[in-house]
């Protein structure tokens, strides 16, 4: 049997995306390369977001070099790689929050679709950017806030002002975050008399409560104890063909266990990228083959 | 960041995986053994010989027993992932064919024990030449088998193939002797049904050999091709890119 | 005396801890030998004033206006001069330190221009009273023609308190956790959204406490008022802030004359007749009590506001 190996290794994808007949707004198909190592059973072929060499600076260093990655819609994207291979760098690309420090510069596009939008042009504001994909960070940070305020504030921040749609959407985040049970006969309660795995379920809900095209998790259950952490598996998993969820993780059975793609960076740069069975059955790259079976010594 | 070194991070772990390729393939070795020495104890009558290989057998079956339990170990402890996880799980697939294939050996040499109390003589001695063979052949085939299975190395499991096609050629070619001889002597009837056996036994094992083979492709790639077609298997697998 | 290594007895761990405890006894003693010398001077101190200016400390002499006879001089005009005073100074100083403050925490570029602002708000901190005293009488006495009045001083005093109103503003706008920035960013909130519904808010505990230390300073600073004209004997008050008729509130009480209780207490002081010192040491007292009341509501309120937020 001739076994293929799908790599994303070389500098960019060979050739744009065929465009739909339409006028070329429409969700375009994964280039031909990459749609090798998608798993048959994926119907979902829909990419949602695409770096296209990707490059960033903290003043002169390059943390980022050319990346070239397509995130599918509504699936869960996993990125792994040793400390400082930038897997975080590069998360934070995508809601601009490398914007908040002086002296940091991108090169090269992240687009998001159906728009076809540059998420890292200096024309997009980053506040937009940050309205349609939100964040979730690897300590829970829930403001020190009524519950009900927590998950309200982005919701405010729009500009929604009757209390009623309010309180609707509030519930309704909260129950997208199994949180609700917990929490309904207490919402006036602070966010912070919650316990960690449940400050962190908040902090999830604060950022479904608006919607996201795409959210983000930056080591979500790092800080939390094993049973934390396993409910917050199990509502990413849950939250899979919902939302596009791109989620930063060191752990690696985690990885397996949570996403559908996974791709391995190192030292900034992509090694490699598959579905995540493949990736941790038979991967194409040695360098991947020797993190996850843990021979980085 | 360091540079990957050559083996695990935790050494423990690199040890258990290394151990158990070791055993694995003493195993294998083992039954290579029982196999000439089953055969040269049916075609001699020779009860030492036939003891030695029920001896050796509980021999194989406690090293089954011993590496089950530890790949039972080492998943639940270490979870495994690629080349580590295909590794362990073709050596326990291979163990359960390396184990029947001692079974085989097993009763070829109970066939001895036989011929050897009754004093019938054993084979006809025509017969000799082919059970020799596939005797050689077949223990050949396994000792190449557990080879490729300890070097990880899917090219050499070709090699099993080839020789298990001669196993089976062998094996038709000896049914057809033996046809010939039942017609010409119809008093040897009893030993010529144990040749059968023993002929059909001889057969087996190959295919064992050849299950182990298959077990060696997924371990370097990860395909499965115990029921995949003859050309699928023929073109070489690709594995980990180095 | 030989150390206490691996494969010790019992008796000479035990026996090496009680020895390198003593010193942490000692230190312990000493510490709350200096403790509490320096509280009883603060205590002596104002049982000394209490006990000199018992004679005068009645309701009398807190209604009443200054007077040459010592026994009918009260400091009616100079507490209300000061409360205004106070007031002004909270009024200006609280604005303008908090905006400050928050354009330098969050929004000032981290060049040259930005450091060379924080290195002079600091220095600001340690320039003697009375230079504000001549600067607030060049600046709002004359060039602003505010003449001697109620709004000249308060202004003075606001520009005395601002660098410590920035000061601890800064400090309670840093505590803010960068986390909980990037959270309310993350949701997409502007800079100011940020800052005004998440960081100035939390930090209303630390930005009060400064406040109240500010004018807790203030409220003793003699030298600027001197300067720019505070009199001694004023035997009138300012027209009351509230009216009885539409618009209810007047301002007109900034532009009157004022005194202070620190003026006051001074000009009692370097008069020759005993009385006048007995005034005086009530007056002090009443200062002191004034001063310590303020800075226990500072406390008060920097421990409400540290039990609902706790990072």
């Amino acid at each position: 049997m001739q076994i293929e190996s799908s790599t994303t290794d070389s500098p960019a994808l060979p050739g744009a995306p065929p465009h739909a007949h339409d006028g070329g707004l429409a969700t375009p198909r994964p280039s031909v390369e990459v749609m090798r190592g998608s798993a048959p059973a994926d119907k979902n072929l829909v990419v949602k977001s695409r770096a296209e060499g990707l490059t960033f600076y903290y003043g002169q260093v390059k943390a980022l070099n050319d990346l070239n990655i397509e995130m599918r819609e509504k699936r869960v994207t996993a990125l792994i790689g040793p400390s400082g291979c930038g897997k975080t760098t590069f998360l934070r690309c995508f809601n601009r929050m490398h914007d908040l420090t002086p002296g940091t510069r991108y090169e090269g596009r992240i687009i998001l679709f159906p728009d076809s939008i540059d998420l890292v042009a200096k024309e997009v504001d980053p506040i937009e950017v940050r309205m349609r994909i939100g964040m979730v960070f690897q300590k829970p940070n829930p403001f020190p806030k009524s519950i009900f305020e927590n998950v309200a504030y982005g919701l405010r921040v729009r500009g929604l002002r009757s209390n009623a749609r309010i309180g609707e959407e509030v519930e309704r985040a909260l129950r997208r975050a199994a949180l609700w049970d917990e929490v309904k006969d207490r919402m006036e309660n602070s966010g912070l008399s919650l316990s960690g795995g449940q400050q962190q379920r908040l902090c999830i809900a604060r950022a479904l409560a608006t919607n996201p095209e795409i959210l983000l998790f930056d080591e979500p259950t790092s800080a939390l104890d094993p049973i934390a952490t396993a409910r917050i598996e199990e509502l990413i998993a849950e939250l899979r063909d919902q939302v596009t969820v791109i989620i930063v993780t060191h752990n690696m059975q985690q990885a397996a266990r949570v996403s559908d793609y996974t791709a391995f960076m190192y030292l900034g740069e992509l090694i490699e990228f598959d579905n995540t069975s493949k990736l941790f059955t038979n991967p194409s790259q040695k360098a991947t083959e020797d993190y996850i079976t843990g021979r980085y010594g | 960041m360091t540079e990957p070194s050559e083996g695990h991070t935790f050494k423990a772990y690199d040890g258990a995986l290394s151990d158990l390729r070791l055993r694995a393939h003493a195993m294998g070795v083992l039954v290579a053994v029982q196999v000439k020495t089953a055969v040269r104890a049916l075609l001699e009558s020779d009860r030492e010989a036939a003891e030695l290989v029920l001896v050796h057998e509980q021999q194989i079956n406690a090293y089954q027993t011993e590496i089950e339990a530890e790949i039972f170990s080492l998943l639940a402890r270490q979870a495994p992932v690629a080349s580590d996880l295909r590794m362990v799980l073709a050596v326990s697939r291979a163990v359960t064919d390396l184990e029947r294939a001692g079974d085989e050996a097993k009763k070829i040499a109970r066939f001895g024990l036989v011929s050897a109390a009754r004093m019938t003589g054993g084979p006809t001695r025509v017969m000799h030449k082919p059970l020799r063979n596939m005797a050689e052949l077949a223990s050949e085939s396994m000792r190449v088998a557990v080879d490729a299975l300890d070097r990880g190395d899917a090219r050499i499991a070709q090699e099993v193939a080839r020789l298990d096609r001669e196993i089976d050629q062998e094996f038709e070619a000896a049914l057809r002797q033996l046809m010939t001889v039942a017609m010409e002597r119809t008093r040897l009837l009893r030993s010529m049904f144990d040749t059968v056996f023993a002929l059909k036994s001889l057969e087996r094992i190959g295919d064992h050999a050849k299950n182990v083979a298959e077990h060696v492709v997924f371990l370097v790639s990860g395909a499965d091709v115990r029921h995949a077609t003859a050309p699928e298997r023929a073109a070489p697998a690709k594995g980990t890119q180095h | 005396m030989h150390a206490v290594t691996a494969g010790a007895s019992l008796e000479q761990i035990r026996a090496d801890v009680s020895r390198r405890k003593i010193l942490d006894q000692v230190f312990v003693m000493v510490g709350l030998l200096i403790m509490f010398s320096a509280l009883l001077v603060l205590v002596v101190l104002f049982v000394d004033l209490v006990q000199d200016g018992a004679p005068r400390l009645n309701w009398d002499f807190i209604n009443s206006f200054p007077s040459r006879k010592a026994e009918r001089a009260g400091i009616l005009s100079a507490w209300v001069g000061t409360s205004l005073i106070m007031l002004t100074t909270a009024a200006v100083s609280m604005p303008v330190g908090v905006a400050a403050a928050i354009y330098l925490e969050e929004y000032a570029p981290k060049n040259w221009l930005t450091a060379i602002i924080e290195i002079n708000v600091t220095n600001l901190a340690g320039v003697p009273s009375i230079i504000y005293g001549l600067l607030a009488l060049g600046l709002f006495v004359y060039q602003f023609n505010l003449g001697q009045s109620v709004a000249a001083a308060g202004l003075t005093l606001s520009l005395l308190i601002l660098p410590i109103v920035i000061v601890a503003t800064r400090e309670s706008l840093r505590s803010v956790p960068r986390a909980i920035r990037e959270a309310a960013y993350a949701l997409g909130a502007t800079r100011w959204e940020v800052t005004a519904h998440h960081v100035l808010p939390y930090s209303t505990g630390g930005i009060l406490t400064g406040m109240i230390i500010g004018l807790s300073r203030a409220i003793g600073e003699t030298a600027p008022l001197i300067t720019i004209g505070a009199l001694s004997f004023i035997a009138f008050l300012p027209e009351s802030p509230f009216r009885g008729e539409f618009p209810f509130i007047s301002f007109s009480w900034l532009k009157e004359s004022f005194t202070a209780m620190p003026i006051q207490m001074f000009n009692w002081v370097s008069r020759p007749d005993p009385a006048f010192q007995v005034n005086a040491a009530a007056a002090g007292a009443i200062l002191l009590g004034m001063t310590l009341l303020m800075n226990g509501i500072a406390i008060y309120v920097r421990y409400r506001f540290r039990k609902r937020i706790n990072w």
